[in-house]
């Protein structure tokens, strides 16, 4: 089995949105379609402050509340790579998925109609062409590392373990992106 | 003079496009002229078919100039511009990356398969200026460069930016109705034209005066209805 | 009617293919089942790579770019570019867009008596221009043309070759509104005009302002990231928490204009504690003495009522530094704090360059270094000679003599038309009416000229201004001339044809001032194709451009650094000058000393400061869609105003707020933040369009230039970006 995954380091996140604007370019996608949205962090007070920007993206839960809700089995688990996937030509524009979602990252583009999300490009071997995630590539600081989280001996999986990475809002779906924080 | 179906598409495609004095003077000479504004009555009544393929029209009735056009531009299609007045639209209009810039180019008026989010009103940005994120190159453009291929059909170095240029269009549907491939004639111009609605509004946004290319545009809408009901 | 007349339109059959009605019929294809096909066979076609450079900034990085059926889909940073170093910012990705942009000029236009643009004909545009440039170097000589460009490798050398053909000198960089005074004053004291801090092998790196998160070089970002990893104890000194400090041990808040006094304090408590590398100052410098009497009235106590950071704080960091020395520096800055922002922002830089001195850091691993570089040598063809030196000096060198002559104080030339001895400017790549200074004021002058001419790919506020406007080819269209890049290995780069030219009246830089030049009668000096210069300079190092345009990159290894001390400079005494005659006789004291800034903000004031956001790069990337919807979905046109001030304004995180200097005011959304010093507001440099052909930047935010009356920083020419105080309030209040 694989299971696609993904660690996030925001402690090296400066906030340079390169992640988004290479994963429109290399995806294609129109310039407000945002697979990747950002909440950022101010802490304590002046002239002591922290500073932190946590991307997001579809954390391809295994227990995926998109999935669950969809009508028309239109969002969907792909078993052999175990990441979540929207068939768009089922998808009837509904947003229930949109609003089931926890992490608010699926975007409804108004031409098609359906709604969208990121797919995992190296998973989905996007326009065959993807070595990894457009994401990881372009990442400036290396914070993003892409792998199969069923391979113990991978650079995720150790990397996972080694810098104590978490899904981001607890394992109530079963997230597979990490987060180090 | 008499002015075939083929004919008429290419005279419109060279209201769309810069001409020398002579060519224009040639064209809307008033023996040409009438004899094209013929060619669009008869177009409006029995689409694009002509000779033998010509069919009768029982569920489309024909549709004649002045249901198309307003008073205006009825007057405007009798009177075409002066070879100076077509040349000063152009300059001001047929250019990009100005205020009242009116590219007459498909890609800035078709939505791209991404256009939009929550926000934004599908087809609504484009009212009363482009929309706000067009693109040149849009795959209708590829569509179009690839189609011009296909026919063994060679744009001058001129256009090669705008394969989708309404004049190469419709030099494209002439060139489709004078070999008698009235099938995909009729498909092309369903097809290929539908972005003129936005196109129009663009051009009624502009100061001056474009009632002109608004005849032919209204014009060539009104051909695509027409056989838009014949086809159904 | 005639078959011949209506099928000459815009397409013509191609040549020997007879195109019957069969074939046309079976040619044909729907778009729908195009759209289908399409979609197929995208995966599987043909994707050519070109190698080239990016544009969206200044560090013009490597990329390679694949292109699918006419379009730029994947851009992969190039790993041996010394700038880029394997990845590429936002911005790199988004300005790609620039190319399909509908907003892009595709004809030469000429203002009508109206005021309105109309398209005319490049040959009746050379033409007109032409005559107007041979009657001003007729009747009032070549030094009354001015040319103001933004370095790129083909527009420096043909604008540059362009001029001086014509026998004038005025060859302007946009440098006074970027790293002018910076550049200036380190030319004083070091006989050079850059170096770089060894950051990843540094002790520690003090940074003034200068945020390589944010104006975003990748390689100096990566090399930050290295050092902070490594555990380099890294200070960042700024009014405002860039993103840089991320990676620093201690962000040091500073009031504005004042980084001269911060260095001047640190200065003093090692030459009074006698703790500096004597020998290097015994034997590779001169004036030491000058400065050092000078100095002790500059306490850390003294600094600290200026810059707002506490003497104790001064004084350590003082110590951290010798302590870390030699493999220490203050790094260099580039625009932010005294590239050109105050009147005391040159001398700024001369004094970070002694405090360097005094640290013995030059040369040294992890101190301060000069990376090498290579360039073309001679060439032989005669077609290439260059024009004979202008008689006289670029028009400015006399009244700000420590201007560094390579940038020219362009906005000390539009002052020169109000005054008659400009006549004609011509911009290529320049958004100088939009931000070198204050924009009505350039925009009245260039109205004023009696030849304007502006060559750009969409329309800008210069372009608005002139009477001429041409259209450029996007840098994804054109080649241009090697660009040679110093690093720790050299390297030579490529700018390529990634697209086919998509707007057939576009044209690129060579040839337009390769026309110009033969409509000027100097055509004698364009007698060749910029693919033959290319070759030619490249053949001078042993390459061709047939063998660059396949690998995009060559490097030289021979040539990489190597770790030594620095001990000749460039100065007129080949030591390092702790005094400068040239500043002396332009009015500073020998060796530097306090400068004022022009304004200080008083109570319920602020002075009002710029800079870069990791997105865009201050006026040019505005324009583009996919980087200004992030812009406007996180709010980053706003202001940031601090939060204990805010509160004692009344004014909330969002709320509208008017922002007013002597010269102008402006409504804006506010972002309240503890990541800011109290005496500074900071506005971002990108925001504030007003041009309505810019569909997508136009009215967003508010352009900090706005705010800042005209005026030149005294000797060195800089535009003084940040003298200027605001007040704020909340709107409707």
């Amino acid at each position: 089995m694989t299971r696609y995954g993904m660690l996030i380091d925001t402690t090296n996140c400066i906030g340079c949105y390169a992640c988004r604007t290479a994963c429109q370019r290399q995806n294609g996608l129109d310039a407000t379609i945002d697979y990747i949205r950002y909440e950022e962090r101010e802490t304590g007070k002046f002239p002591y402050v922290g500073h932190e920007t946590v991307p997001l993206q579809c954390m391809h839960c295994e227990d995926a509340p998109c999935v669950a809700v969809c009508p028309t089995g239109a969002s969907y688990i792909d078993h052999e790579t175990g990441t979540v996937r929207v068939d768009e030509s089922k998808c009837i524009g509904c947003r229930y998925c949109m609003a089931a979602c926890p992490y608010g990252v699926r975007v409804h583009n108004t031409v098609t109609g359906a709604v969208e999300k990121c797919k995992f490009c190296a998973a989905e071997s996007f326009e065959g062409r993807a070595e990894t995630c457009s994401c990881v590539e372009a990442c400036v600081t290396g914070c993003r590392i892409f792998g199969d989280l069923d391979d113990p001996d991978g650079e995720l999986s150790r990397a996972i373990a080694e810098k104590n990475a978490l899904p981001i809002a607890g394992d109530r779906t079963k997230s597979k992106i990490f987060y180090v924080r | 003079m008499s002015v075939g179906n083929a004919d008429a598409f290419a005279i419109m495609a060279r209201c769309f496009s810069a001409s020398t004095e002579g060519e224009w003077s040639q064209l809307t000479s008033p023996a040409t002229w009438s004899g094209f504004v013929d060619a669009l009555r008869r177009l409006l009544a029995f689409g694009v078919r002509e000779g033998e393929s010509a069919r009768p029209h029982p569920f489309a009735p024909g549709v004649s100039l002045n249901e198309v056009l307003s008073e205006g531009e009825t007057q405007e299609m009798f009177l075409p511009p002066s070879f100076q007045a077509k040349a000063t639209f152009e300059a001001r209009h047929f250019i990009g990356g100005l205020p009242c810039s009116a590219m007459p180019v498909e890609s800035l008026y078709s939505s791209s398969p991404h256009g939009g989010t929550e926000n934004a009103v599908a087809g609504e940005a484009s009212l009363s200026a482009p929309a706000k994120k067009a693109f040149y190159g849009e795959p209708c453009a590829q569509y179009m460069a690839d189609l011009l291929g296909r026919l063994g059909l060679d744009m001058p170095d001129g256009g090669k930016g705008y394969p989708d240029h309404l004049s190469v269009e419709l030099d494209v549907l002439s060139l489709l109705v004078g070999e008698g491939c009235f099938d995909e004639a009729e498909t092309f111009l369903v097809e290929r034209f539908a972005w003129l609605t936005a196109y129009r509004k663009r051009l009624l946004a502009l100061v001056s005066d474009a009632g002109f290319y608004l005849a032919l545009v209204d014009l060539i809408l009104g051909i695509r209805a027409v056989v838009l009901a014949e086809t159904d | 009617m005639s078959q011949s007349m209506t099928r000459r339109s815009f397409v013509k059959r191609g040549t020997g293919a007879a195109v019957a009605a069969a074939a046309l019929g079976g040619g044909f294809v729907s778009f729908g089942d195009w759209s289908t096909a399409h979609a197929d066979e995208a995966a599987s076609a043909e994707v050519k790579q070109v190698h080239s450079l990016c544009n969206s900034c200044s560090s013009k990085c490597g990329f390679t770019a694949h292109v699918v059926t006419g379009r730029v889909r994947t851009m992969i940073g190039d790993a041996e570019h010394p700038y880029c170093d394997g990845t590429l910012c936002a911005r790199g990705y988004g300005y790609a867009d620039i190319a399909y942009s509908e907003d892009r000029l595709t004809n030469p236009l000429k203002r009508t008596d109206s005021g309105a643009f109309e398209a005319i004909s490049w040959d009746d545009a050379i033409k007109e221009i032409a005559e107007k440039i041979k009657r001003i170097v007729e009747d009032d000589g070549p030094q009354a043309l001015a040319m103001i460009q933004d370095p790129r490798p083909s527009g420096s050398y043909y604008t540059k070759r362009f001029m001086n053909a014509l026998g004038s000198a005025n060859v302007y960089t946009h440098g006074v509104a970027c790293n002018m005074s910076k550049v200036s004053g380190t030319m004083q004291a070091l006989g050079v005009g850059d170096f770089t801090s060894d950051v990843a092998n540094a002790n520690m790196v003090v940074f003034l302002g200068r945020s390589y998160a944010d104006g975003i070089r990748p390689s100096s970002l990566h090399m930050l990231k290295e050092a902070h990893d490594r555990g380099v104890h890294l200070v960042m000194v700024d009014p405002r928490q860039n993103a840089s400090c991320l990676y620093v041990d201690e962000w040091i808040p500073i009031r504005p204009g004042t980084d001269l006094a911060f260095i001047l304090a640190m200065a003093n408590v090692l030459v009074s504690e006698d703790t500096y590398d004597h020998d290097y100052i015994a034997n590779y410098t001169e004036g030491f003495e000058d400065w050092a009497a000078r100095l002790p009235e500059y306490t850390p106590e003294w600094a600290a009522k200026i810059t707002g950071i506490p003497a104790e704080t001064i004084t350590r960091l003082a110590h951290e530094l010798w302590e870390a020395a030699p493999a220490a520096s203050i790094e260099q800055g580039w625009r932010a704090s005294f590239g050109c922002s105050h009147k005391n922002s040159g001398e700024t830089a001369r004094a970070l360059c002694l405090f360097n001195t005094l640290l013995g850091c030059w040369g040294a691993e992890g101190g301060a270094v000069f990376y090498p570089s290579v360039s073309a040598g001679k060439l032989e063809d005669p077609r290439f000679a260059a024009p004979p030196a202008p008689a006289e000096k670029i028009v400015g060198a006399k009244e700000f003599p420590l201007a560094a002559a390579s940038m020219g104080v362009s906005t000390y030339a539009l002052q020169q038309i109000e005054e008659g001895a400009v006549k004609g400017v011509i911009f290529y790549q320049s958004n100088c009416v939009g931000g070198y200074s204050n924009p009505k004021q350039l925009d009245e002058w260039v109205r004023k000229a009696e030849l304007s001419v502006a060559i750009d790919v969409q329309m800008t506020e210069t372009c608005a201004a002139c009477q001429y406007v041409l259209p450029d080819t996007s840098y994804l269209e054109r080649l241009e001339i090697p660009e040679f890049v110093g690093g720790k290995v050299p390297v030579v780069a490529l700018r390529d044809r990634v697209l086919d030219k998509i707007h057939p009246e576009t044209k690129p830089v060579d040839e337009i001032f390769s026309e110009l030049g033969r409509a000027c009668g100097v055509g004698q000096y364009f007698d060749f194709t910029v693919d033959e210069l290319a070759d030619a300079q490249l053949a001078t190092v042993g390459l061709s451009l047939a063998q660059l345009q396949k690998e995009g990159i060559a490097t030289f290894p021979e040539k990489a650094y190597k770790p030594a001390p620095k001990t000749t400079w460039g100065t007129p005494s080949k030591k390092v000058q702790f005094t400068s005659e040239a500043c002396a006789k332009a009015g500073f004291t020998p060796s530097p000393t306090w400068v004022e800034p022009l304004v200080m903000p008083e109570e319920g004031q602020f002075r009002l400061i710029g800079g870069k956001q990791t997105i865009h790069t201050h006026t040019q990337t505005a324009n583009i869609a996919s980087l200004m919807a992030i812009s406007e979905m996180y709010g980053l046109e706003r202001p940031w105003i601090n939060a204990d001030v805010a509160r004692e304004l009344g004014i909330e995180d969002g709320d509208e707020v008017e922002i007013s200097s002597d010269v102008f005011t402006g409504k804006t959304r506010i972002k309240v933040t503890e990541r800011i010093e109290p005496t500074s507001i900071y506005l971002p440099s990108h925001y504030g369009r007003m041009i309505p052909e810019q569909h997508v930047s136009y009215g967003i935010g508010l352009s900090q230039m706005d705010f800042v009356p005209f005026h030149i920083e005294p000797g060195y020419g800089g535009t003084m970006a940040q003298e200027t105080v605001v007040t704020v309030k909340k709107a409707g209040e």
